[in-house]
């Protein structure tokens, strides 16, 4: 019996020191930790990817704008390869190069410099300037009943868009092979790649579509503007609320956004949706310089009409217009109040009649519409980590 | 109770639950029949449950009259054929030791008593690349009981269980439910929980053949991948029977007080 009672005393203890073991505690991971340190060799990821998904405020969802959902596993390996040089012939550039975060997604060069120092001719477009991407161009959901790509219009799907910019010898000069190659001999890939599609193989099609996704989750949604017009208008939007002075608004950017109502909105839209026009001509010249859209179409009344851009963010994406021409919004003021030029594709909002509109602001007329173009800008897209450079 | 063998067979068919993916699954309750020091049992079999099968051991030793240790070790996996190589699976094991008293009160019958400790792991691959394994400690006392007789025998133990999720690493890409009935597992650790198990046999020394069923009452933890029973089939071996077969006096079937 003293045995019995040796081993239960040994039990107890057994049992005793088991029940005081430490707490239970999951370690939760995304990626699988050999691949995670693989990752973070070259690149500041999270540990799992953001969340792309973009919520519209109340006033641009009552105009039927969503954003289509984002796979972020696609976006995060978009996010990757629209900041890699190695995408690029000489190893210099990226998307990242033209499309800065802190610019909006623009440069500030009059015309982009692409690889070996080419220009192009045209000024980089801000992807920063439009609300979603996706709700904005309405990408691979509406097709062709969303807003096109480039100045011209000539890309339909951002997927369109981008692979051509990777071709586009005097941005990022790749050929198919050449980007498949490129995004092959990168170890951090891999593990991305099976993420994102369940292989790791390399396609040029599942590139372009991982930058697309990515491009896709862009969206700028929350300047001054959008905070005060969620507030004053909710859903009510059909009804002209938009006039109703804004109460976080000052003096000058309340009479500046009534002068922009009636002069520019009925192009550039009131809400900065999406534009009310796709394309136009806004009386830069007289004649035909670059025939932007009319290029691509050969039409004669394509000449020389361009995208018209939606303004978010447009204090931060000079130089403007598609060349870069203007410098400054006082510039820009300045071209649409005595400047537009009687070309032949002119379009009727800058007209009286046969003849351009001269608009004569007053100074102070100019300075409340630049006061106003400046509640534009969304100072939480610049610094959005979601968005950032990943590169160590 | 015998009886009612059938029946409880056919509660725990239906109320294995729609759960693909088991983070728990009960052992069988040993309750061997132990009669005097240096008793020694070992048996090896098949258990299963809904969609998962393995194998487990067990071994069982009585160094001195009245005291014994208890050895087993439990096995399990995924049974459901597929040929996808990225395909749903699971695997789970148990491996415990515990120490215990027994008390062959009358002749033919034999109480015990075990607490033990051990610890095992479950892994769960979901077929989309997702993956979670997840470790575990179970403390536990069982108190049992044994009726055997020259033919056919009957066993029946309550376990009274302190299972702790000790660690784990669990894909963040796994099915929603999944990686919920992961994190209530995590909440709830510690879990107490009791559990039943029935024996019955039939053969004779040294050898028996027992279908065992193992039920376990979580309730509540059916959701999150508990699951509800096992069922097994085993061989058990009396081994002491080979080096008593020697002695003059082996008293395999009786009650001997030394
Ligand atoms: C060398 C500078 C440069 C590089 C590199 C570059 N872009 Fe651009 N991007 C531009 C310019 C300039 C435009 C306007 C061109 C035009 O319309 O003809 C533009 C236009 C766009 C547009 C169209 C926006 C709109 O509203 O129509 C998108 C989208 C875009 N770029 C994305 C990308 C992506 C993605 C990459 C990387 C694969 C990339 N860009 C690389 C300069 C560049
Ligand atoms: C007829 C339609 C139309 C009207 C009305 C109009 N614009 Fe424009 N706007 C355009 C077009 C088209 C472009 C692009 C032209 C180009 O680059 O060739 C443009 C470009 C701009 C740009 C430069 C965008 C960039 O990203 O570079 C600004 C700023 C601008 N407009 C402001 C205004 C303001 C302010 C008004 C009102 C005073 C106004 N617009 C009225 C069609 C219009």
């Amino acid at each position: 019996m003293k045995k019995l009672h040796l081993a239960c005393l040994f039990l107890g203890t057994l049992i005793l020191a088991a029940a005081c073991k430490r707490d239970t505690d999951f370690n939760y991971y995304y990626y699988e930790p050999a691949d995670f340190a693989l990752l973070s060799q070259y690149l500041n990821l999270p540990d799992r990817p953001e969340n792309y998904q973009s919520t519209l405020p109340k006033h641009l969802q009552s105009l039927g704008l969503a954003a289509r959902p984002v796979d972020y596993d696609k976006a995060t390996l978009g996010r990757v390869l629209f900041y890699d040089k190695n995408l690029s012939k000489d190893g210099t550039i990226s998307c990242a190069s033209c499309h800065k975060q802190e610019l909006a997604f623009s440069d500030d060069k009059k015309v982009s410099a692409g690889v070996f120092g080419l220009t192009g001719d045209r000024n980089s477009i801000a992807l920063g300037s439009v609300l979603s991407f996706s709700a904005y161009y309405g990408t691979d959901l509406f097709g062709p009943s969303g807003v096109p790509f480039f100045w011209d219009n000539r890309a339909n799907t951002a997927a369109e868009q981008n692979l051509a910019s990777m071709t586009n010898p005097n941005e990022m000069g790749m050929s198919h092979t050449d980007i498949v190659n490129a995004v092959q001999t990168q170890p951090y890939y891999e593990p991305l790649f099976r993420m994102a599609f369940g292989s790791n193989q390399v396609t040029q099609a599942r590139v372009s579509e991982a930058i697309a996704e990515f491009v896709n989750g862009i969206g700028s949604y929350k300047s001054k503007f959008d905070s005060e017009a969620e507030k004053t208008l909710g859903y009510n939007t059909y009804s002209n609320l938009e006039r109703n002075n804004f109460s976080g608004f000052s003096a000058a950017e309340n009479r500046g956004k009534l002068i922009y109502l009636d002069n520019c909105a009925s192009c550039h839209s009131p809400l900065q949706g999406r534009p009310e026009k796709m394309k136009a001509n806004n009386g830069l010249d007289a004649a035909t310089v670059d025939a932007g859209v009319g290029g691509v179409t050969n039409q004669a009344n394509d000449m020389a009409q361009f995208k018209v851009p939606t303004l978010r963010n447009i204090e931060l994406t000079g130089p403007y217009m598609h060349d870069g021409r203007f410098a400054t919004l006082e510039e820009v003021v300045e071209h649409y109040s005595t400047g537009i030029q009687n070309h032949p594709n002119l379009s009727p909002e800058l007209k009286y009649g046969y003849q351009p509109k001269k608009l004569n602001f007053s100074a102070q007329d100019k300075s409340d519409l630049v006061a106003f173009l400046k509640t534009l800008t969304d100072q939480e897209l610049r610094t959005d980590k979601r968005y950032a450079n990943p590169f160590k | 109770m015998r009886q009612n063998l059938p029946l409880l067979l056919c509660i725990a068919l239906c109320l294995s639950s729609a759960c693909s993916h088991y983070y728990y699954a009960p052992n069988s309750l040993q309750t061997p029949y132990l009669q005097q020091k240096h008793d020694t049992r070992a048996s090896i079999g098949f258990i299963g449950g809904n969609e998962f099968s393995g194998w487990e051991a067990s071994a069982c030793f009585s160094p001195v009259k009245y005291g014994a240790v208890l050895f087993n070790h439990f096995q399990v996996q995924h049974a459901k054929p597929d040929d996808n190589p990225e395909r749903k699976y699971g695997n789970g094991r148990l491996t415990e030791f515990a120490l215990g008293a027994y008390n062959p009160i009358k002749k033919n019958m034999s109480l015990s008593l075990f607490a033990g400790w051990g610890g095992g792991q479950v892994f769960n691959a979901y077929g989309n690349g997702g993956v979670s394994n997840l470790r575990f400690e179970r403390i536990f006392l069982q108190p049992g009981m044994m009726i055997q007789g020259k033919r056919a025998r009957f066993g029946v133990a309550t376990r009274f269980n302190r299972l702790n999720y000790v660690s784990g690493e669990v894909d963040l890409g796994i099915p929603p439910t999944e990686l919920n009935a992961i994190r209530s597992i995590e909440n709830v650790s510690p879990i107490y929980f009791s559990e039943l198990g029935f024996v019955g046999g039939f053969g004779a020394a040294p050898v028996w053949v027992d279908f065992r069923i193992n039920l376990n009452n979580k309730e509540s933890l059916h959701s999150s991948g508990f699951a509800t029973s096992t069922a097994g089939i085993s061989i058990q071996f009396e081994l002491d029977y080979f080096w008593r077969k020697t002695e003059a006096n082996r008293p395999m079937n009786s009650f001997n007080t030394e």
